[in-house]
């Protein structure tokens, strides 16, 4: 919702608002979070999220200027509209019949003679500006002024286009359909609610105008509407036809029928303000209101605010609290409350809503803080929890690494029905498609990871369409080797085989491989642990613990591999040689410089030289680096070595 | 090899969920787990979330081909009532584990992530223990002078609803474009259980209060270990979880 610094000020308070960035920290803390902030002119513009239950009142500046009075102490005043009584002469201009009043709780039709339309006046269109609307004449400005304002959608129909003098809400016709004021043509059905003369639509209630009743620069007759419309029938309609309008968000919230009656007030004042002539004459308001909306009544007691909360806020702090919302209430010797909640506070229905009003503006920071006390409650130990954590233990001490990936499959059995992305409508029926995947992801980064093989294993849920059931899956790639060689099922025999022993019974599972080379291991987790024993404690399975403290970002560039190998005369030598390696790399050197080969060789003459093999790999986060950057630094490795007396480079 | 490393790692969430759990579990409370395909009903309907009310609008839910109002969850607070069906108060749990959302994939959101729901339900809770058991694990996470704000937050299921936030980690509370300029990042809602789901469990609501607290598993280790982007713990990279 956005809302002008200098309407609220201007239109709701005399004395000045806190500068907008103390504002904005006493809306955060006191009501709603405010996603920005934007100096315009002598104005800012605050877009502030209104939260869901307070969408019944708060969109609308009038809804924020009431919040912020009681977040500054200082209640927002109102200005009053006068209520016009209209002229009989008009009476029969038009009428107003409503054949749904649950989806039509009220509407009221007011007829205006000879006005005219033109340029909004200098006020009204700096107040559209200020909040990013485009001003378009003095009848449109008008009705979202009061929308934007009040928060109550208006219309306004063209009345000599209006066949029939009559307004009827209706459900539409089967097979009818509306061309709107954006001169789209919708098709209607029979469960949506519309506005029509005696013979045609005229609007989609509550959601978009139509062309037929526009009011134009020519028009001079009017129809105001001001109405309140069934959330749910709103919000469906507007679903189905596809059009969303700042009329039925506020709609499919829910407003109060109360503000119809406001809404219309206003209009009708500004209208003579802004588009009045001397021959202007305001008909009767034909207001249809079947049942009167009715305020919610909430009892509660200063005990039970204060138990809620765990807080002991003076009965008069409270009273001051609720005085500044502008709440009806009584209070008995027993310190009961009888409150009245104001018509368009329509969250509020039950003795917590009062809690949280109290609490909010006495402030949650202010709350100390208990810790929970003995309770009779005996907790067990969730046997599935406890068995992930145990295997995850076991794997990882056995030089397996654990992965958390993705559901979504381009495979399956469930399918969704409104996947995010169509290649990957279903969730996955195995983990060890998914795997190869990753199998194949992390071989590309070998020299990177400083790894020889790929050891990977997944805890976690996979769905076939008779149930749901967690596996665990491990995964053993040896990139370097052929597959023939490569030993893939002896190696996950091999951990099954450990994670048997761990457990004391036996682990079996699915062999899956694949030609390119990669196996997994599936095994039926949920089934597994079915027959393990109930565990009494938790005893360490989850004392994990890492000494990482800041994740380094990886690198979206390519990283370069070199091998070097040189001869030194003893094992002493070695850590030298790493440190030649190590300081005149640089930054660029992403890993430790990683000994994949030694070997001692005697010559002739009997003397004992060593051979170290060492793997380095080079990695930029700003470019992709070429074979002669890395070259120099090479260059300048070899240099150093030949300065030792008898090393050698191979 | 001399450096060739011979231990796996664990996944940084599953540090993160471990570090998180452990000092509760002490505290008495226990883990209780839920299905990740689920109904409507537990998913919605005994939260306190109407058929048809914008806030379900809320969370954009992933709808399960050929079956009846069937989702995948989007709150691990789904198994509130599968629990509070079959146990009565006081007790208090944690629900670790797996949601999904149907939004637009960013630095800061994912189509699938973790959360750990809490819920303590007895005759005299209150939210100032709420904001007591929050604290304590907070500082347990992030050391002891963790700062916090707590505002105004909405969730159907609870009444009055809360907000937590933490400090930026990237600016530490300047403001910058990972907090919106706010200096806070919000790490988990929070809020006093709500009557409508006590009563939709069985549970006397005059009797008997409750907090719930949801913790967004991923915002946490994202702040603890300053990554800057969800979706690196789930796209199966070695590169990320070898660094743990």
């Amino acid at each position: 919702m956005n809302i002008s610094y200098k309407w609220i000020q201007e239109e709701y308070f005399d004395k000045p608002l806190p500068d907008p960035k103390e504002l904005v920290e006493r809306i955060t803390k006191g009501a709603f979070e405010v996603e920005q902030v934007e100096k315009r002119d002598d104005d800012y513009l605050i877009d502030i999220d209104v939260l869901p239950n307070r969408a019944h009142d708060c969109l609308s500046h009038r809804g924020i200027a009431k919040e912020i009075g009681v977040l500054i102490g200082t209640p927002a005043k109102e200005k009053e509209y006068k209520k016009v009584e209209g002229d009989i002469s008009l009476d029969k201009k038009i009428t107003v019949e409503v054949e749904d009043a649950e989806l039509c709780p009220r509407y009221i039709g007011c007829y205006v003679q000879n006005i005219k339309i033109g340029p909004s006046p200098d006020w009204l269109k700096k107040r559209m500006e200020s909040i990013g609307q485009r001003s378009i004449n003095n009848i449109v400005d008008v009705t979202n002024y009061i929308l934007f304002g009040l928060g109550q959608p208006l219309h306004v129909f063209d009345a000599d286009k209006l066949e029939g003098g009559k307004i009827v809400v209706r459900k539409a016709k089967k097979g009818e359909s509306i061309l709107t004021l954006d001169e789209k043509k919708v098709e209607l059905d029979e469960t949506m609610l519309v506005i029509s003369d005696v013979n045609s639509p005229l609007a989609i209630a509550g959601v978009k105008g139509g062309k037929k009743a526009e009011a134009d620069e020519n028009t001079v007759n009017i129809v105001i509407e001001a109405a309140n419309f069934n959330p749910v029938s709103v919000r469906k309609t507007a679903q189905k036809v596809q059009i969303k309008t700042d009329a039925s968000k506020r709609y499919e919230n829910g407003i109060t029928s109360e503000m119809a009656g406001w809404g219309m007030d206003a209009a009708i004042e500004l209208i003579l303000e802004v588009a009045g002539t001397k021959e202007t004459v305001v008909g009767p308001k034909k207001d249809v209101y079947a049942e009167k909306e009715k305020q919610s009544i909430i009892k509660i007691s200063i005990d039970k605010i204060n138990q809620t909360l765990g807080a002991d806020i003076p009965k008069n702090k409270i009273l001051e609290i609720l005085d500044l919302f502008g709440f009806e209430y009584k209070i008995d010797d027993n310190d009961l409350l009888t409150i009245t909640a104001p018509f368009e506070r329509l969250d509020m229905s039950i003795p917590e809503d009062v809690v949280e009003d109290v609490g909010r503006v006495f402030g949650y920071d202010n709350i100390e803080e208990k810790s929970l006390g003995d309770m009779d409650f005996s907790p067990k130990v969730n046997k599935e929890f406890y068995y992930k954590n145990k295997l995850q233990k076991i794997l990882v001490s056995y030089g397996y690494s654990e992965l958390q990936t993705y559901m979504f499959r381009d495979k399956g059995e469930v399918e969704l029905a409104n996947p995010l992305a169509k290649d990957k409508p279903f969730v996955r029926a195995n983990i060890y498609d998914g795997f190869f995947s990753s199998l194949t992801l992390n071989a590309h980064n070998l020299d990177l990871l400083v790894l020889d093989t790929i050891n990977i294993f997944e805890i976690g849920t996979v769905f076939t369409k008779e149930k749901e059931y967690t596996v665990l899956g491990i995964g053993y790639f040896d990139p370097k080797k052929k597959k023939s060689k490569s030993k893939e099922k002896e190696k996950l025999e091999e951990v099954l085989g450990k994670l048997s022993e761990e457990l004391g019974k036996k682990v079996t599972g699915d062999f899956i491989d694949r030609a390119e080379g990669g196996a997994v291991v599936q095994v039926d987790f949920s089934r597994l642990i079915e027959e393990l024993p109930q565990p009494e404690s938790y005893g360490d399975v989850l004392k994990t613990q890492t000494k990482t403290e800041k994740f380094k970002t990886i690198s979206l560039y390519p990283s370069i591999s070199r091998d070097i190998a040189v001869f030194v005369n003893s094992e002493d030598d070695q850590e030298k040689l790493e440190e030649i390696m190590r300081t005149n790399a640089g930054d660029l050197l992403v890993t430790e410089p990683r000994l994949f080969d030694e070997y001692r060789k005697e010559s002739e003459d009997g003397k004992v030289k060593i051979s170290y093999a060492y793997k380095m790999v080079f990695q930029s986060y700003e470019k992709t680096l070429t074979d002669v950057e890395i070259n120099k630094i090479m260059e300048k490795i070899y240099s150093e070595i030949s300065k030792n007396k008898d090393w050698e480079v191979r | 090899m001399k450096n060739q490393e011979e231990k796996g790692h664990a996944h940084p969430l599953t540090y993160v969920i471990n570090e998180i759990v452990q000092p509760l579990i002490d505290m008495g409370f226990e883990i209780a787990l839920g299905p990740e395909i689920e109904s409507e009903h537990y998913n919605f309907d005994v939260l306190n979330v109407p058929r048809d009310h914008p806030s379900r609008d809320m969370q954009d839910t992933f709808w399960v081909k050929g079956l009846k109002e069937t989702v995948l969850r989007t709150q691990t607070s789904a198994v509130q009532g599968r629990y509070m069906e079959t146990h009565r108060p006081p007790f208090k749990i944690l629900v670790p584990g797996k949601v999904f959302r149907n939004e637009a994939v960013d630095m800061t959101h994912d189509l699938q992530f973790s959360q750990i729901e809490g819920l303590v339900v007895g005759e005299d809770i209150t939210l100032a223990h709420l904001k007591g058991t929050l604290n304590f694990y907070l500082r347990k996470l992030y050391g002891e002078d963790v700062k916090t704000q707590f505002r105004p937050g909405f969730f159907p299921f609870v009444e009055p609803g809360i907000e937590i936030d933490m400090i930026c980690f990237r600016c530490e509370g300047k403001g910058c474009p990972t907090c919106k300029q706010s200096g806070w990042i919000e790490v988990l809602g929070a809020g006093m259980v709500h009557p409508n789901v006590l009563e939709a469990a069985g549970i006397d609501s005059n009797k008997y209060r409750g907090f719930a607290l949801g913790i967004g598993v991923e915002r946490m280790a994202m702040l603890k270990y300053k990554v800057g982007d969800i979706r690196l713990f789930s796209n199966g990279d070695l590169r990320v979880v070898n660094q743990f």
